[in-house]
């Protein structure tokens, strides 16, 4: 897992895999970069991620609902389809957004009309 | 040929990959697809999360993975696995394999359902106290 900075935004490009045992791992190191970086919108970079079940869908959604109760807004891009396909399972396509890149996902939170929360 | 593993693990959450990966290797000789591998994989992870998170709330435990090959008929190509533990139970088993039914906040309660729905059939046992075994069977798509 590795974090960048881009104007309000944390992007984390995940890696190996979000089970019970790392998905701890995950929230803490997210929720600890949220607060270093004082970063409202979260992009999460999934192509690196190779295994998810419902623990880890679980840990990317409570991400969710802190992002989105701050008034931010949280992006899934480059997602590998196994995992895709377990987001269309869980029914979480109709509450997670997906972008193709990073770049499309800043954009998106970049926008006056539809983005995310400044700061 | 029959062919059969088990594995005895500590009820530890490092210890999910373990069985996932033991299963998912051991089943590759059935000529499961790719994402047909993927999908024993979610379904032994969810077995052995619920016994890892709901087990064993006051101290150690063990869960048992057990899974059985088969080539000849009747039940050829099957791959039948078996997540035993021997601990607290399931008080309502109707109640947990409700989808979004979970004790444990940030969790989705979608484990059962996964189960359901990546293997060909679901059986669950379990008592208050007497622990839960859990009965999944596949067969690969192109046989």
């Amino acid at each position: 897992m590795s974090f960048h900075r881009s104007s309000s935004c944390l992007i984390v490009k995940m890696s190996g895999e979000l089970d019970l045992s790392s998905a701890s791992v995950f929230k803490e190191r997210v929720d600890e970069e949220l607060r270093k970086t004082g970063a409202a919108n979260l992009i999460l970079n999934l192509q690196g991620l190779d295994f998810v079940d419902s623990t880890g869908l679980g840990a990317i959604l409570g991400r969710h609902r802190q992002i989105t109760l701050g008034g931010g807004k949280m992006i899934l891009t480059s997602v590998p389809p196994k995992v895709q396909s377990m987001l269309e399972m869980a029914g979480l396509f109709s509450v997670l957004q997906c972008e193709r890149t990073d770049k499309d996902a800043l954009q998106v939170i970049e926008s006056p009309f539809q983005g995310g929360a400044p700061r | 040929m029959k062919n059969e593993m088990s594995l005895t693990l500590l009820c530890v959450p490092s210890n999910v990959a373990v069985a996932r990966i033991a299963v998912a290797t051991f089943a590759a000789s059935l000529g499961f697809s790719v994402s047909e591998i993927e999908e024993i994989k979610v379904a032994v992870s969810e077995a052995v999360s619920n016994s890892v998170l709901h087990a064993y709330p006051h101290g150690e435990g063990e869960v048992t993975v057990r899974a059985t090959t088969e080539d000849s008929e009747p039940h050829g190509g099957e791959l039948v696995v078996e997540v035993r533990d021997t601990g607290a139970g399931i008080p309502d088993i109707a109640k947990a394999k409700e989808p979004g039914y979970s004790t444990i906040p940030e969790h989705m309660g979608l484990g059962l359902s996964f189960m359901e729905s990546f293997m060909d059939s679901l059986l669950v046992e379990s008592a208050p106290g007497k622990g839960t075994t859990v009965r999944m069977v596949k067969r690969p798509c192109r046989q």
